[in-house]
This record gives structure tokens, sequence and C-alpha cells, in this order.
């Protein structure tokens, strides 16, 4: 094993917008890259998959998140407040993905805990390109806590 | 990527590590500036005069965590109280696996940890990887300055 091979990257994308998070969905399957995902709707039920309530007792748990700010029940924002303040998933990286590039939004998103901030591509090829470059520097080069955690 | 002009603080001791970091960032020809400190006394010194002129603010930290002056996990905590450098996000790049590292970082703010790989190949592709994703794709809290 070299020094960048990794396990599949396993990720956690929270975002009402099923029709983004299908379309993500088919392209991983296309794109053939060594990485899977789970999709919730919300904050709300993203903390009961990580926590493995129901219905997610046999949740997977993931390596990283991909999130989403403004959904109904809870938000980004309200759901970084929530997992930084859990030592359990303190740690665990969370990549916002938002349609608002909103100077505020990127501020916040930071100063709660996000390890990076990620403005939704407009258009499958750009998305192409953003989970390619993604994969490659947290699938492949980044250590993860998740690797020292689960 | 855009043409903005890009600049990385590199807070690393090793002389032959910041030669491997200035020729892979030049092999990957994108509009990236380095700069280079030492921890300890330049470091500190280089803060205090950012709060005198912070038109020289980095996009983006890369951190060494070992070095014989100063504690690199120190240097994290001092970055994440510091009131212009707070949001800026700091990448660990470090030749150290230990978990215990990896999780401090983690845990005291780091937004991401890498490690220095041994072989040259591995090393360019691991700066080109942080470039493409951070420069090209993240929105930095400094981007608008740019």
């Amino acid at each position: 094993m070299t020094d960048l091979e990794h396990p599949a990257l396993n990720i956690l994308l929270v975002d009402d917008d099923e029709g983004d998070a299908f379309i993500m969905e088919d392209l991983l399957e296309d794109l053939d890259l060594n990485l899977t995902m789970n999709h919730v709707l919300d904050g709300y039920q993203a903390l009961a998959y990580l926590k493995r309530q129901s219905p997610y007792e046999q949740a997977n748990l993931p390596d990283l998140i991909l999130l989403d700010l403004n959904m109904p029940r809870m938000g980004g924002k309200e759901f970084l407040d929530a997992i930084r303040q859990d030592p359990q998933l303190a740690m665990m990286p969370v990549l916002i993905l938002t349609t608002s590039s909103a100077e505020s939004d990127v501020k916040d998103g930071y100063s709660k805990g996000g390890n990076c901030y990620l403005v939704k591509p407009v258009g499958i090829e750009p998305m192409i390109k953003l989970l390619r470059s993604m994969n490659e520097f947290w699938g492949t080069v980044a250590e993860l806590p998740s690797k020292y955690l689960h | 990527m855009s043409q903005k002009q890009y600049q990385i603080l590199v807070i690393e001791d090793e002389t032959v590590d910041r030669h491997l970091i200035q020729r892979a960032v030049s092999l990957s020809q994108q509009p990236v500036t380095l700069q280079f400190l030492s921890q300890g006394q330049e470091l500190s010194q280089w803060l205090s005069e950012l709060s005198k002129d912070s038109s020289v603010l980095p996009t983006l930290i890369l951190l060494n965590l070992n070095s014989p002056m100063q504690s690199g996990l120190e240097i994290l905590k001092q970055l994440r109280q510091d009131k212009l450098l707070q949001l800026t996000p700091v990448i660990v790049f470090s030749a150290s696996r230990a978990s215990a590292d990896i999780l401090k970082s983690y845990q005291m703010g780091c937004n991401s940890y890498v490690c220095k790989p041994a072989e040259w190949p591995d090393f360019c592709r691991v700066i080109a990887a942080i470039i493409d994703f951070w420069l090209g794709f993240v929105k930095l809290p400094q981007e608008d300055r740019l």
C-alpha cells in the first residue's frame, strides 16, 4: 500500500433537495469513485442517523458530512451547533454545500465549525469536477478522524 | 481555477520541506504565492505585524506540527484565537501519522489534516490536491478581498 491508498470514503449528504441528491447519487455511480453516499433530508434526521437512533439503528457512520444550510426543521447552522457540542461527533469533518454564496453565510459556516464551504455548482460538468476534486482531497489525501474513532 | 493570486502561509521550520513544498507548488502552475515562517519568534512577530496591516492576510495556512521551538498544536490554538485569522482554513501538514496528533488537531479546530508523503510523486500529488480543492472549489473567508 502506498502513502495515498485509502478505503472507500463514506459520505452522509444532508440536503432537503431530493433532486440534487438523486443527481449526485447518479453521478457518483457513473464516475466510479471510491465513495459511498447516504442521504437524509435535514439536520434533525442527520442527528438521528449519527446517533443511530430509530430508524437508523443500522446506519454506517460516515467519514464526512456534506451539509446544506437551508433546510426545514433543523438547518445546517443549527446542526453544526449541535454536533460541535457533542463529544462523540465534534471532530467529524463537515463540508458545507449550499446554493448561498452570501458573505454572512460563509462567515457563519466557518465560525460554527464547518471544515470548508462549497457553493453548489450549476450544471453537471462543474459538479463532476467538484466531486472528483473532493474525492481526491478528502478520500485520498486527508487523514480523517473516523479512521481512528469508529 | 480563476486567475486570482492566492497566498498560502506555510508554518514550517524544515528547510528541506520548505524547498519541496515550493517546488511542488511551482509544478502545479497555479497562481499561488507562498510565505514561509518559522515557528516561535518569527511567527509571533508576523502575527503582531498583521494586526497593524491586514492587507497581507493569507487565504490558506499549512502548519507543520513538529518543531523544536514551539508545539504545532499550540500554534493552532493561537491561530484559532487570533481575531484576523480565526476563520482562515488551517491544514495541518505533518510527518506525524500518530492518531493522537490527528485527533487532537481536529479537536483544536484544524480544517483538515494531511500527512507528508515520503515519496516525491506522492508529495506532488498531495500539494496538487490541496491547491485544486481548497483554491479551486472552496469558498474561503478572505476570498472576496482578492
